[in-house]
């Protein structure tokens, strides 16, 4: 940039900033010295190019499911008179500084407390769930069935038995605990990697959990017969949770997460890609 | 609480739970520390709720993301922590507004330069471009006016566009290799 009289409020107007009426003086001034000046116009639209770049390339970093659970609990917690629940002790807690609560016994408490918000939690659900169910149709009871077992997963710290990102080991796992053979894939490259598999049961069936990760998103993919003719991907959400369901050779396959639908999407895409192409040779 | 103020924090606060963690994220740099912020935060923000009356509950509650942020860092870096008004800009070669940022870019290495840029300046970027924010919305949550929103956000690209155009070059030679 050589120009030596570059407006002040160039920025604000590459950024769309400057208000038609307010700042008319301020525009009708940088026009002017934009005809003029290349220097300012290239550095115009380098704001402008730097700016989009970056709204493309920079990760927003969701919560994760852990972390939205906690959050939950503590508003769940606020809900209770604190003095009939609580001891003295721990209801200091939540006032001390995080960073001393990490070095201090406070901690301790701190755990206790989450533990009791995460139990209560988990009865709050299994409730609505409960309630929920005999109020809605049955695809809906299902996703919930489902998204409390992706919760149920995370929650008891049993995420996969069988921890292993080799498809090899995964899928012969399975063979003898279930009566189907899902079919299963590390989507590594994609960015999608295998963790392990998991046995799970809901909705009244005997289910394979596969598990994935996508950055510290975790995606439940759950598997079990179905009797139906195959069909797409459709994709659906509830409380936060994205699920995309489809069914293939005689399987249902439902992909529950707190990642973002388009994500999820894109793995539900890649699953079936896959399969139509291994799966055809396998069987 | 009671049930009624829980559900107006739930539909107000809740909602912007994504926004808080990626701005704790990116203040912190660290995935573990972010989700003790956050928590940190929900809990300034239950306990003083009632004292909320505005109308734009996204820049109070990352007002106080901001605050439980530098709290945090204070501590943890203990006197390490340099204002920006420490900070040189750093000298820019006059061709690297020429270069054209997004063609070898991926979002690892955006990330990256990110990470070292000052706080105060990463702030201003993640509110502008993640959360996409008015310079008035930004100086709310910043304590900032809006001319120094722009002067500092004209400053943080210019520096990251200097990080970005250097590590262009870098492995540009290393690829010519």
């Amino acid at each position: 940039m050589s120009c030596a009289n570059v407006p002040v409020e160039l920025e604000a107007y590459a950024d769309g900033e400057l208000d038609l009426e307010r700042d008319i003086a301020a525009i009708a001034r940088i026009a002017d010295h934009l005809i003029t000046c290349a220097d300012c116009r290239a550095e115009v639209s380098s704001i402008k190019q730097l700016s989009a770049s970056l709204r493309k390339h920079l990760p927003r970093h969701s919560a994760n499911d852990m972390l939205r659970m906690r959050v939950h609990n503590m508003i769940e917690l606020a809900n209770v008179p604190a003095a009939s629940t609580l001891s003295p002790a721990q209801r200091t807690t939540p006032t001390t500084s995080i960073a001393s609560a990490r070095t201090t016994g406070s901690l301790r408490n701190w755990r206790t407390l989450a533990l009791a918000a995460m139990a209560l939690f988990a009865i709050v659900t299994a409730h609505d769930v409960a309630t929920s169910n005999a109020k809605r149709g049955a695809g809906d009871g299902v996703n919930q069935d489902l998204i409390s077992a992706h919760i149920r997963s995370l929650m008891s710290d049993h995420l996969v038995d069988v921890p292993s990102s080799d498809r090899h080991t995964v899928k012969p796992w399975f063979e003898g605990r279930i009566n189907f053979s899902p079919a299963v894939f590390d989507f590594a490259a994609d960015s999608f990697p295998l963790a392990g598999g998991r046995l799970d049961y809901a909705t009244g069936h005997a289910m394979a959990a596969v598990v994935f990760h996508r950055g510290q998103h975790a995606i439940n993919l759950f598997i079990w017969p179905s009797d139906s003719a195959d069909v797409d991907v459709s994709s659906t959400s509830k409380d936060g949770y994205n699920i995309s369901t489809w069914r293939r050779n005689h399987l249902r396959y439902s992909a529950v997460s707190t990642l973002n639908s388009g994500s999820l999407a894109q793995f539900a895409a890649l699953y079936v890609a896959r399969d139509s192409v291994t799966g055809a040779v396998q069987r | 609480m009671d049930p009624a103020e829980q559900s107006r924090f739930e539909r107000l606060v809740l909602c912007h739970l994504d926004a808080a963690h990626n701005l704790a994220r990116y203040l912190t740099g660290d995935a573990a520390d972010a989700d003790d912020v956050v928590q940190e935060t929900f809990l300034r923000a239950l306990r003083h709720f009632h004292g909320f009356a505005g109308d734009d509950a996204r820049a109070w509650l990352l007002v106080i993301v901001r605050n439980t942020s530098y709290d945090f860092l204070r501590k943890k870096m203990r006197g390490r922590f340099v204002s920006i008004d420490e900070v040189p800009d750093l000298a820019i070669s006059d061709d690297s507004h020429a270069t054209n940022v997004d063609q070898q870019l991926d979002w690892a290495r955006v990330a990256q330069a990110m990470q070292s840029l000052p706080l105060e300046f990463r702030e201003v970027i993640v509110l502008r471009e993640i959360e996409g924010l008015s310079y008035a919305e930004i100086g709310e949550i910043t304590g900032i006016a809006a001319g120094t929103v722009m002067s500092r956000l004209s400053r943080a690209r210019k520096r990251l566009k200097s990080i970005l155009a250097q590590k262009q070059s870098a492995s540009s030679d290393r690829e010519a290799r």
